[in-house]
């Protein structure tokens, strides 16, 4: 069968990583020293990411006709959420040219990088559930090797090891989720299965495959591998865990629940509350008694998650009411606006954690004390960060949680009020822990072991921090119906 | 043969999974359980797609969506096992044993505070 053309372009951001791939397996080859291949990597794998970016964005005057592809949709939540994935990797392959320095095979890893990057754009492309499995796992996959790629680190193999059984049984769950809802509705493209009744068997597939995408989310009570695999896994890693493949992750969380269970929220919403309601309870809980820094990163940010699946319970709660398509839509913008303040802040405080670690060797809170007296720009980026994580105006977190709280509130049912309830106060516990770790950080230092020079990722931080301090102006250039209108 | 009894046999060999997945102490014993869980589904989607052929219409591949579905579970499962294998060559080397039960450096309650 002759590859149709406009199928090529379609898929151009895809192909285009994959030649990114054989480009830096090729860089580690051809360059002589580790410092050399850590520039190649890095230049040849950012413009790669960049180019993707480019051939995501031109997809838009080019929708394919049903009959060339009919499992795949290109429209703006594809390109919302591809370019948020792979901006993203952007960040993490900076961050790991810090980390992976002793050998000359950092091309491996950020081929891997990139392989999960094209899993991510597959989910965000999909318009049936077969495809958007494949994209799932082609996102995992890579992780669990990823975690490994210390081959000698105990740590990172036993974090790898809990992620990888972890995932695979979430996959195992949600694959037989699936199959239970094609007997139910003998069909798998998103249009058919929001059409479609609810009844018992679809429904159990419907639970199974909430849980199994809990997992992949980190929420509680399927949150116990995360603090785990945040410890054990390089920092860069972790970068790439909790900005990147998360969002992807809720991609795919967005397509199931959002856009093809849409008629059958009165099964899974008020499950999905119970969960978002215990993610932010337990995730702020256990980060305030937190002494390591990365497992404070890692609690926070399955409170985080929380709060980005308050949208999905948003949505599911206006289902019914007058004003429906209104509340649905602010709901799906207040998430997009949190993943993308979540990336700016919790980028820059990985990044700053990132160079704390290769200059002392671990992450005890101890460390980070004086940090702003050390070095100005990575304590000054760090707290604000911090503060923005906290949800101070006029940062980018308040902006964010603001409109995720007048999206659950609006919807005006006793489950939208009690999670908006649990959402004041998990936010209020956060307040505890991130000024604990603000103050350590503003405080005098306790020794005189300096930082790692490290410039590019300095430059990197100050960007995201600028980012995260103009982000309120976004809201003044696209409305919740903007997004909305060319999305369904 | 009717249906059910195809979906009786891929709920039992399910349930056998997750008993495993949460019973085993072995990685490679958790991975047999995973690998359980994907070929009931598998068996879903053949049972399912044989039951469901009369009564979908479409193109070839939309009445084959089932069968096309266990492929790809089976692909996908192997990319998994390879991966998942690695790992625990990788485990082993460093901690000489798969046991995960006896594997817990990351435990939370560290003397190191």
């Amino acid at each position: 069968m002759a590859v149709d053309p406009v199928a090529f372009t379609a898929f151009s951001p895809v192909l285009a990583l994959f030649a990114g791939v054989i480009l830096v397996l090729i860089a580690d080859l051809v360059t002589k020293d580790a410092a050399s291949n850590r520039k190649f990597v890095v230049s040849i794998t950012s413009a790669t990411l960049l180019l993707a970016i480019l051939l995501v964005a031109k997809t838009n005057d080019l929708i394919p006709s049903e009959t060339v592809l009919p499992m795949f949709k290109f429209g703006i939540f594809y390109q919302i959420f591809s370019i948020i994935g792979l901006s993203a990797s952007i960040l993490v392959i900076f961050s790991a040219a810090y980390d992976f320095t002793v050998q000359k095979d950092l091309g491996v890893w950020a081929s891997l990088l990139m392989i999960s990057n094209a899993g991510g754009i597959v989910i965000a492309a999909s318009n049936h559930l077969l495809p958007l499995y494949v994209g799932f796992e082609l996102m995992a996959i890579p992780i669990y090797g990823m975690v490994a790629y210390r081959k000698r680190s105990r740590e990172a193999t036993e974090a790898s090891v809990k992620l990888f059984l972890l995932g695979a049984i979430s996959s195992g769950i949600i694959v037989y989720g699936i199959s239970l809802v094609y007997g139910a509705t003998g069909q798998l493209t998103f249009a058919a299965l929001a059409l479609n009744n609810s009844q018992p068997l679809k429904n159990v597939g419907i639970f199974l495959i909430l849980f199994g995408t809990s997992f992949k989310l980190s929420l509680v009570p399927f949150h116990w591998w995360v603090s785990d695999v945040y410890v054990g896994a390089p920092v860069s890693m972790v970068n790439y865990l909790a900005v990147a493949s998360k969002k992807m992750a809720f991609a795919f969380a967005f397509q199931m629940f959002m856009i093809s269970f849409v008629n059958d929220t009165d099964v899974w919403g008020p499950v999905m509350g119970l969960i978002v309601i215990l993610s932010i309870l337990v995730g702020n809980g256990m980060a305030a008694i937190q002494n390591r820094v990365m497992r404070l990163i890692a609690y926070s940010s399955i409170a985080h998650a929380g709060y980005i699946a308050i949208s999905l319970v948003a949505y599911a709660q206006a289902t019914g009411l007058p004003n429906e398509s209104e509340l649905k839509a602010l709901a799906l913008y207040a998430a997009i606006l949190h993943i993308v303040a979540n990336i700016l802040m919790k980028g820059t405080l990985i990044a700053g954690a990132l160079i704390v670690v290769n200059s002392f060797e671990n992450d005890h809170m101890e460390n980070f004390r004086g940090i702003y007296k050390k070095d100005k720009v990575v304590g000054t980026t760090m707290v604000l960060a911090l503060f923005s994580l906290i949800g101070i105006p006029p940062l980018g977190g308040f902006v964010s949680k603001y409109f995720l709280f007048i999206a659950v509130v609006n919807t005006n049912t006793t489950l939208a009020w009690a999670t908006a309830f649990v959402f004041a106060i998990g936010s209020a516990i956060s307040v505890y822990y991130y000024v604990k770790l603000a103050r350590v950080i503003l405080d005098e230092p306790s020794n005189d072991i300096p930082l790692v020079p490290a410039t590019p990722l300095k430059a990197l931080m100050v960007l995201l921090t600028v980012l995260t301090v103009f982000f309120s102006v976004i809201v003044f250039f696209i409305t919740p119906q903007d997004v909305f209108s060319t999305l369904f | 043969m009717e249906l059910e009894w195809f979906v009786y046999l891929s709920l039992i060999l399910f349930s056998i999974g997750i008993l495993g997945v949460l019973t085993q102490k072995t990685a490679i014993r958790i991975l047999f359980s995973v690998e359980l869980i994907l070929n009931s589904a598998n068996i879903n989607f053949v049972a399912f797609n044989s039951y469901l052929q009369s009564t979908t219409s479409g193109t070839v591949i939309d009445q084959y969506m089932g069968w096309v579905f266990a492929m790809v579970v089976i692909a996908l499962a192997a990319a998994e096992a390879a991966v998942g294998l690695a790992i625990f060559i990788s485990l082993y080397r460093n901690f000489r044993e798969i046991v995960v039960a006896n594997i817990y450096e990351l435990a939370e309650s560290e003397e190191d505070e």
